[in-house]
């Protein structure tokens, strides 16, 4: 019999393959029998606390066994999961979890320590601990295939967050299509950030077909940790978004070295990028992916093999299963093939709508004309061309959204916070491009009377905003220019420059770290007191930079060192005495 | 390219179809088949009032166990 449910596909792999290991990361490891006993105990005590149909659930613990127990438990106890971002302020998270009326929140010890958003019951998942007195067998609570599995937020331009409600029959048309017959991906590396869309690939893909989720150890990774744990976990499937994808080739293509398939996407995919990273690793499928969140992750694929030539934007492809595309113009006519139009998506995936937002929802979720009476179809606001053999060309955005590293964010929503911020008279955040295609943002504000300081503007942003969404530069500007038709005129805005006087270097040591980071950043000249981040440099430059300084240098550094001393001069220090002797 | 859901001063109608689901839909466009108009044509801004106020429940009315949203204990 075919399940309705996303829990009761794993179930029916627990029954089929009850030793093989469903989950690992480092030591700790569960087999498909331990993963489906402890989720059902946990899901039994999410009953006992009024779990019921529908209910939200937060979740917010690191990445972790313990998080996929979580997951599972709340889907067989009919509730959907509200995954609530590590790197999110507290407000954010508040906000979220009484917006939803989530009854209950589970977290695990460490983020109990940083501060919990209040308001709901807490129940800390780790290990067995509270959950030997709850029976092992399943609550068998009964599930609609249109039931809410997860909740997931992503950038709204109101200024708030909106919630995409996405039902187990739509979470499982993308676990099941047949792109992932095959195999590919048996073990799966989860890296992304679970409160993200990419979790619906990286947690049902490998356990409803059997196969294994090796999580990566919490925070932050640079390339030498992807490379290790790819190697020492024989990792097979792995999505890494564009911009990473794009570093992965540049810095180092064949840490890729034994993996079957990559998929990439979330923004344009540098041709260059799968070219290099497929010389470098033959036998691997390299497959571009296209999607929305609002569609259940991704509604196109295009695989890519060597022998692979860089000519021309990489075509996203043709549509999975199921999955309707329409290229409409501005009355809402498809345009012929080679035509530009904005991308409407049908069919399988397309998500409920926005939680708790009618209006939103029935603006983004609109009636359709080419489908069965009464069908919906989602205005992607993607620019799009189809050509003659139906693959599909992104060609970016119809409106202001912008991808930062893989992150959706609405500019409007930056700028609906900053706005908040006593005496500004008018912001404006825009993406800047390195000529390494990295994008950061940048705000520009205009002060009322007298001074705004940049660093007080930025402590506000970081207060309300997620990470990906602060500017890394804000800079004073007395008017923001405009264009004759009174829209912002961005050519006319000033790159942020760094004001501060400088230190030069005094070491050979110093001066190579200065080297590679003005190499990085693109940047003429840096000062050994310079912080990378606020000169523009962002996470992903961050691992070029890590990678860079381990391989030139010759040191161990991780990531997150580098985040705690991000100068010259802290670097310098933190790498103790030269030729890499570390104290 | 300018979307015709986000034309500034646009008449919209609201449409309604058999599962209770709510679409804006400008008012210039051919209603597609299975859908009946419940408002409008208005602004954009008050068409998105009559969603907020008439669409209290996002669920579609197919699914089973359906019933008005209230606190389980």
């Amino acid at each position: 019999m075919v399940s309705p449910s996303i829990h009761g596909h794993f179930t029916q792999e627990a029954v089929r393959t009850p030793d093989a290991i469903a989950v690992s990361s480092g030591e700790v490891q569960l087999s498909y029998r331990e993963l489906d006993e402890r989720s059902n105990r946990l899901a039994h005590r999410l009953r006992e606390l009024g779990v019921r149909a529908e209910s939200p659930v937060a979740v917010l613990m690191e990445r972790s066994v313990d998080l996929v127990v979580a997951i599972l438990a709340v889907l067989k106890a009919g509730g959907c999961y509200l995954p609530l971002h590590s790197a999110y302020p507290l407000q954010r998270k508040q906000w979220i979890l009484e917006h939803c009326a989530a009854p209950v929140l589970l977290a695990d010890e460490v983020m109990r320590g940083r501060g919990l958003p209040e308001g709901a019951d807490v129940v800390v998942v780790e290990g067995e601990k509270g959950l030997t007195g709850y029976p092992a067998h399943d609550p068998a609570v009964g599930i609609d295939p249109a039931q809410l599995a997860y909740v997931i937020h992503t950038s709204g331009s109101t200024g708030e967050p909106k919630g995409v409600a996405i039902a187990h029959r739509d979470a499982l048309g993308l676990a099941l299509d047949s792109m992932w017959a095959d195999g590919r991906h048996e073990r799966v590396l989860m890296v992304a950030p679970y409160a993200f869309n990419v979790s619906t690939y990286e947690l049902w893909v490998p356990l409803l077909h059997g196969g294994r989720i090796v999580v990566a150890p919490a925070g932050d990774l640079d390339v030498h940790a992807l490379r290790r744990l790819v190697a020492e976990e024989r990792i097979t499937g792995i999505h890494l978004t564009a911009g990473l994808f794009r570093v992965l080739a540049e810095e180092d293509p064949s840490a890729l070295a034994g993996v079957r398939e990559v998929l990439t996407g979330g923004d344009v995919i540098a041709p260059a990028a799968v070219q290099r990273v497929l010389e470098h690793n033959p036998g691997l499928v390299v497959r571009a992916m296209y999607g929305a969140t609002e569609a259940t992750l991704f509604s196109t694929s295009a695989p890519m093999t060597a022998p692979y030539r860089a000519a021309g934007p990489v075509p996203v492809g043709r549509p999975m299963d199921n999955v309707r595309l329409h290229v409409l113009d501005a009355d809402l006519r498809p345009v012929p093939a080679g035509a530009v139009g904005e991308l409407h998506l049908a069919g399988r995936g397309l998500a409920r709508g926005y939680f708790g937002r009618p209006d939103l929802t029935a603006e983004r979720f609109v009636a359709n004309p080419f489908g069965a009476p009464g069908e919906r179809m989602y205005r992607t606001g993607d620019l799009v061309r189809m050509d003659r053999d139906g693959r599909l060309e992104y060609l970016g955005r119809a409106n202001d959204q912008l991808k930062v590293m893989g992150f959706r964010v609405e500019p409007a929503e930056a700028e609906a916070v900053l706005a908040q911020y006593p005496g500004l008279a008018h912001v404006a955040v825009v993406a800047r491009e390195s000529d390494s295609g990295e994008k950061r943002l940048v705000a520009y504000y205009v002060p009322e009377s007298g001074g705004i300081e940049a660093g007080a503007l930025r402590a506000h942003a970081v207060e309300l905003l997620p990470a990906y969404m602060v500017p890394t530069a804000f800079v004073a500007v007395p008017a923001l220019p405009l264009t004759p038709n009174g829209k912002l005129d961005r050519r006319a805005l000033p790159a942020p420059v760094a004001s501060s006087a400088r230190r030069a270097p005094l070491t050979d040591r110093q001066r190579a770290l200065c080297t590679l980071f003005a190499e990085v950043l693109e940047a003429p000249e840096i000062g050994i007191d310079d912080s990378f981040f606020e000169l523009g440099g962002q996470s992903l430059a961050a691992m070029r930079l890590v990678s860079r300084i381990r391989s030139l240098l010759e040191v161990d550094l991780t990531i997150t060192q580098f985040f705690d001393a991000p100068t010259v001069a802290g670097l310098d220090g933190l790498l103790g005495r030269p030729e890499g002797e570390q104290g | 390219m300018t979307n015709p859901f986000d034309v500034p001063g646009g008449a919209f109608s609201v449409l309604v179809n058999a599962d209770g689901q709510f679409s804006l839909w400008p008012a210039t466009v051919e209603v597609p088949a299975g859908w009946t108009v419940a408002h409008g044509p208005a602004d954009r801004a008050t068409s998105l009032d009559y969603v907020n106020e008439h669409w209290t429940d996002l669920r579609p009315s197919g699914l089973a166990g359906r019933r008005p949203r209230q606190p389980e204990n």
